[in-house]
């Protein structure tokens, strides 16, 4: 029948509909939206690759090719709305460098670390990556192999790598990039309640009167939920909106209260809010007696920086992260000498505006929702600054309700799902567990069917102290998975690139794209990514959402599932683990590292009969792979809090919120009636913690590690942009985004580049003590940095401003500080 | 200039599911409007074609506000500017 | 108050000082294998020269879609437009009531819708940061060529 771009489009409104409801359309209605098949384009959802916002998008797909995608209507996240990036999804697997094959550095066909990259076969990659970690194992123990994965892996992805670090290899060496972006998070969590994640949800969003912005950036970081929050400012008249910053941002234009202070001043303004509510009688006296326990971080804890550093060695408790219990009255004066005129002196903001935010706080009428992601998470102090933070909202009660929420906001797509809820962290274990506890390691153990004494007890490398013990050779065989850490990590002269052209150290970097990370390794493994395979993923409000595989992957490229379970293939239980631990076991004698932890009839407890027709992983185990690993994963969190649904419910809704307990998703947690964890009668519960009570912890204002001297005369602060996500390896490839934001700018106050002699646009030299970059500056463009402090994004790899960061972290979390640095610049 | 332009929209109508055949026999009445399907649970997919924007909002509000419609979702709009006399074939 | 800035200023000059000597690190085997990223060959470890700033076209025609629900580009400039609580510069020309005479391309109806569901007689207040969804384009070839294809009836 003649098809006419009229009725084509008709067809794609009537089916795009069709999809949501879940409407098939009769054949006449069929026929008229195309004569063929090829004409026809299939919908389903998946949750967008990028943020930890976890938007769902429904994905077109036609003759095996992603054609379009669209925001999903249905979705409670975004309902039928995306960001630029989530309208380009449908791009960014085409990018025409796309890698096809393994490459292996070669000189006179072997493997030579100074050769070029050629092609081999998967076998051949996995011989010598095998040669490689035998070889490591075997000359130095477990403690030289190691893993830097990611908050992007799948769910199943994450957990199958955890296990074969931790249980295969007895190595407790693999992190997520996701250290360089919640671990305080993670480390605020755990010290205020015991138990990770976020209590409230994004339904918060509609309830609270007032915002604040904890140093986020959330127009352009977090644009869905930033479109949510404009949603209610706009509607209702009565909310205000707190924007804290060191710089100014997109996310001021739609804020009633500007507030940019001083790098590292927020510990005091925190401290000044939590004494104004003392000082103004505001606190919820039922609510913290019944609900808190006071205490005290130690003091003086170093900078997470390498043992020999000056800064290190001066620190009087060194990492520590004891806590000391203290009385009310022990914590008001505590916080008494945070008086309005000291803070506003100490931060530069000015009395008036700090007063405005704290009123928020007190006012027992006023609900609010304090947002935070880099900002505070990647400090020296970020643990302690998210501590400071809940202690606002426990002091007077604003917790755990709509509306009144502490939330903690993420940047990658599973940052909680698979970093943190699985617990692929060198000190972690699925659901809060930690490798530490004898009796956690026994859970685990049990589960997986492993002898005692499987798993080490003692942590593994974070992702800095990984850079520095491949530069210092610790760490020889080393795999990164999902990620573009070469890239992404701070001072990549000294410690990162060293590392991994340490002629000792063999290093493997499996991505859909040649990125920064590959240029620098031995291996390159091409990989299928996002709906070239099915997966799970966790966004920030808890949300667990499940995908099909939609389209095959580009030809060659194989998931980072399908590449850990091969590889686990090449090594027998006697390669990995002691004669003791075998005897523990016998039964396991003989057989392969797969076998031992995939095929233990819970991984591989789910038939082909259940796969969808499109599914190569499961295809190539035999198995629906997804599902069993999903399944045993469960089985750790489920009754303890963490209880997620069996995995098929997540291909029928939307995703759900954990704890999902008898079919319910959970909104507030902590909170009677909304929480099934929660007993009758007790209002609140902090579950997490042996007393059901959280802590509100006193933490000082403290100097940061490295501030601008006379001749490094200037802050640097590194972020993101709303155009491209992380290190740009995806969204540089698509061409709207890359015109959209071609270059990393150097934003800098028309001020200081008078001084400078510069004008819009000049080339400038960057300098910190460690490395130098060049970029051009920007006196006028979205971000204006007050004076003395310039911004640069990361996303370019062209500039690679992580040459001129500083590797100092929190010394509690492990996470890098990418905000606050000192540096010079000088016209070129 | 003649307006040249066409709204094309489709929608969700979500409706009793007692009266779903009456309803729908309701909105097929309707200017610019045409059916493509619906299901058991009272959903029912509809396609608009129309030459102005505000007429898409004017439908949408006649459908809402008969008896048996519970919620009508706007899933899709492009705008067009087709010449009908030239209007190429796919 | 005073001494407190005092040993921030002193720290930050002890660090400098006992490192400043210190050449940046140089690590005599970076090779990138023969391998392109989005630098380019450029090895890791040179300072690589800034490209050239990019300027946007003060206008031009509108920008093609490759598929239905892509959001259309901003064919032109946008630098110096106010975007604030009490004013959105894209309104001005883009809404209904303005597009017409204004020659601009009108807001979709998809736009007056609220979270809900609900048809607004203006833009939803979520759609209010246009700049979330519709970017402009710079006058820079693509550093990667994009494979993507329409569909066969858009082409």
């Amino acid at each position: 029948m003649k098809l006419t771009r009229r009725t084509l489009i008709k067809a794609n409104a009537a089916a795009s509909a069709a999809a949501l409801a879940g409407v098939t359309l009769p054949a006449a209605a069929t026929n008229l939206i195309a004569s063929s098949e090829e004409t026809r384009i299939k919908w389903d959802k998946a949750p967008c690759r990028f943020c930890g916002v976890g938007c769902s998008v429904l994905v077109g797909t036609q003759d095996g090719r992603v054609v379009a995608t669209q925001g999903d209507p249905d979705a409670p996240v975004n309902k039928g709305i995306n960001c630029i990036k989530g309208y380009f999804l449908s791009k960014i697997m085409y990018g025409n460098d796309r890698l096809t094959t393994p490459l292996l550095r070669m000189r006179a066909g072997k493997f030579d670390k100074d050769g070029d990259f050629a092609p081999v076969s998967w076998d051949q990659a996995f011989d010598i990556m095998a040669e490689k970690w035998k070889s490591a194992l075997k000359a130095k123990g477990p403690t030289s192999v190691g893993m830097f994965g990611s908050g992007q892996w799948t769910v199943m992805e994450g957990y199958a790598a955890s296990k074969l670090m931790k249980a295969g290899f007895r190595s407790n060496n693999i992190d997520p990039n996701a250290r360089h972006c919640m671990a305080s998070a993670v480390g605020g969590f755990m010290r205020t309640f015991g138990i990770d994640e976020p209590m409230g949800c994004y339904d918060d969003f509609e309830h609270a009167d007032a915002f604040v912005l904890w140093g986020a950036n959330m127009a352009e970081m977090h644009p869905i939920l930033w479109t949510r929050l404009t949603d209610r400012r706009l509607s209702y008249p009565h909310v205000r909106v707190n924007v804290l910053s060191t710089f100014r941002h997109r996310s001021f234009e739609l804020s009633d209260n500007d507030i940019i202070f001083t790098p590292q001043t927020d510990l005091a303004i925190a401290n000044f809010i939590a004494n104004y509510i003392i000082e103004n009688d505001a606190v919820n006296w039922e609510f913290v007696n019944k609900h808190t326990n006071f205490k005290r971080a130690t003091t003086d804890i170093g900078y997470g920086l390498r043992n020999e550093h000056p800064l290190q060695k001066q620190a009087a408790n060194p990492n520590s992260g004891k806590m000391h219990p203290m009385t009310f009255e022990e914590y008001k004066a505590s916080v008494a000498e945070y008086s309005a005129d000291k803070v506003s002196e100490l931060s530069g903001v000015s009395k008036e505006k700090l007063i405005t935010l704290a009123k928020l706080y007190a006012d027992p009428n006023t609900k609010v929702m304090s947002l935070w992601t880099m900002g505070i998470n990647q400090h020296t102090r970020g643990v302690w600054m998210n501590s400071l933070v809940y202690n606002i909202h426990l002091l007077v009660g604003k917790i755990s309700q709509p509306g009144n929420s502490p939330f903690s906001l993420t940047g990658q797509p599973s940052a909680c799902g698979t970093a943190r809820e699985v617990g692929t962290f060198s000190h972690r274990l699925p659901a809060d567990l930690v490798v530490t506890k004898k009796e956690h390691r026994d859970i685990a153990e049990k589960i997986w069917k492993l002898p005692e004494g499987t798993i080490p007890a003692k942590p593994g490398y974070h992702a800095v102290e990984q850079n520095r013990r491949l530069k210092d050779g610790d760490i020889n065989a080393y795999w990164v998975m999902c990620n573009n850490n070469m890239q992404a990590a701070p001072n990549l002269m000294e410690e990162g690139l060293p590392g991994y052209r340490n002629p000792d150290n063999f290093i493997v970097c499996s991505d859909p794209y040649p990125t920064v990370t590959a240029q620098a390794s031995d291996l390159i493994l091409p990989t299928a990514m996002w709906v070239e395979k099915e997966g799970a993923y966790g966004n920030a409000e808890r949300r667990t959402q499940a995908w099909y595989q939609q389209v095959k992957p580009v030809e060659g490229a194989k998931s980072d599932l399908w590449q850990l379970l091969e590889f686990s293939k090449r090594f027998s239980i006697e390669d990995v683990w002691p004669e003791e631990l075998i005897k523990e076991m016998p039964e396991y004698r003989g057989k392969s590292v797969y076998e031992v932890l995939y095929r233990n009839q819970q991984v591989d407890a789910f038939p082909l009969s259940e796969v969808q027709e499109l599914n190569d992983d499961a295809r190539d185990q035999g198995f629906y792979v997804q599902k069993g690993l999903f399944e045993e994963y469960a089985a750790f969190g489920r009754g303890h809090g963490h209880d997620l649904a069996p995995y098929d419910r997540y291909h029928q809704v939307r995703g759900l919120r954990w704890p999902v307990v008898d079919g319910k998703e959970t909104r507030w947690r902590f909170a009677e009636g909304s929480d099934p964890y929660v007993e009758k009668g007790s209002g609140f519960q902090f579950y997490g913690k042996p007393d059901n009570k959280a802590n509100i912890i006193f933490a000082p204002y403290e100097q940061p590690p490295e501030s601008p001297n006379e001749e490094y005369d200037l802050w640097l602060c590194t972020g993101r942009v709303l155009e491209h996500w992380h290190s740009g390896s995806l969204t540089g490839r698509v061409p709207e985004l890359y015109r959209a934001v071609p270059d990393a700018l150097c934003y800098i106050h028309p001020e200081d580049a008078i001084r400078r002699n510069l004008r819009r646009g000049d080339e400038v030299l960057i300098e910190s003590i460690r490395g130098e970059v060049r970029c051009r500056v920007e006196t006028r463009g979205r971000d204006r940095p007050p004076e003395g402090l310039v911004f640069v994004p990361w996303f370019d790899a062209r500039v690679l401003i992580n040459k001129v960061t500083l590797d100092a972290t929190d010394p509690l979390s492990k996470q890098t500080d990418f905000k606050k640095c000192a540096v010079k610049i000088s016209k070129v | 200039m003649e307006n040249k332009e066409v709204h094309i929209s489709s929608l969700i109508v979500h409706v009793r599911p007692a009266r779903l055949d009456e309803t729908k026999m309701q909105i097929s009445r309707l200017k610019d409007v045409e059916i493509y399907g619906d299901t058991e649970e009272g959903k029912i997919v509809v396609v608009l074609e129309t030459v102005r924007q505000k007429y898409i909002t004017d439908i949408i509000e006649t459908i809402n506000n008969l008896e048996d419609v519970l919620n009508t979702s706007l899933v899709y709009h492009q705008i067009e500017h087709l010449d009908p006399s030239c209007e190429e074939d796919l | 108050m005073k001494q407190f800035l005092t040993v921030l200023l002193a720290a930050g000059a002890m660090l400098s000082a006992s490192v400043q000597s210190a050449e940046i690190a140089e690590i005599d085997n970076v090779n990138n294998g023969g391998v392109a990223s989005l630098r380019g060959i450029t090895e890791l470890d040179v300072t690589r020269k800034a490209d050239a700033m990019k300027r946007v076209e003060r206008d031009r025609n509108p920008i093609d879609r490759d598929y239905v629900y892509q959001p259309p580009l901003i064919p032109h400039q946008t630098r110096h437009y106010e975007m604030s609580l009490n004013a959105n510069k894209c309104l001005s020309c883009h809404s209904w009531k303005y597009a017409g005479e204004m020659g601009a391309t009108k807001i979709s109806v998809t736009h007056y819708q609220t979270r809900e569901g609900q048809v607004l007689s203006d833009v939803s207040p979520r759609r209010y940061f246009c700049l979330q969804c519709h970017v402009t384009q710079a006058d820079a070839t693509p550093l990667i060529k994009n494979n993507f294809r329409r569909v066969e009836s858009l082409r």
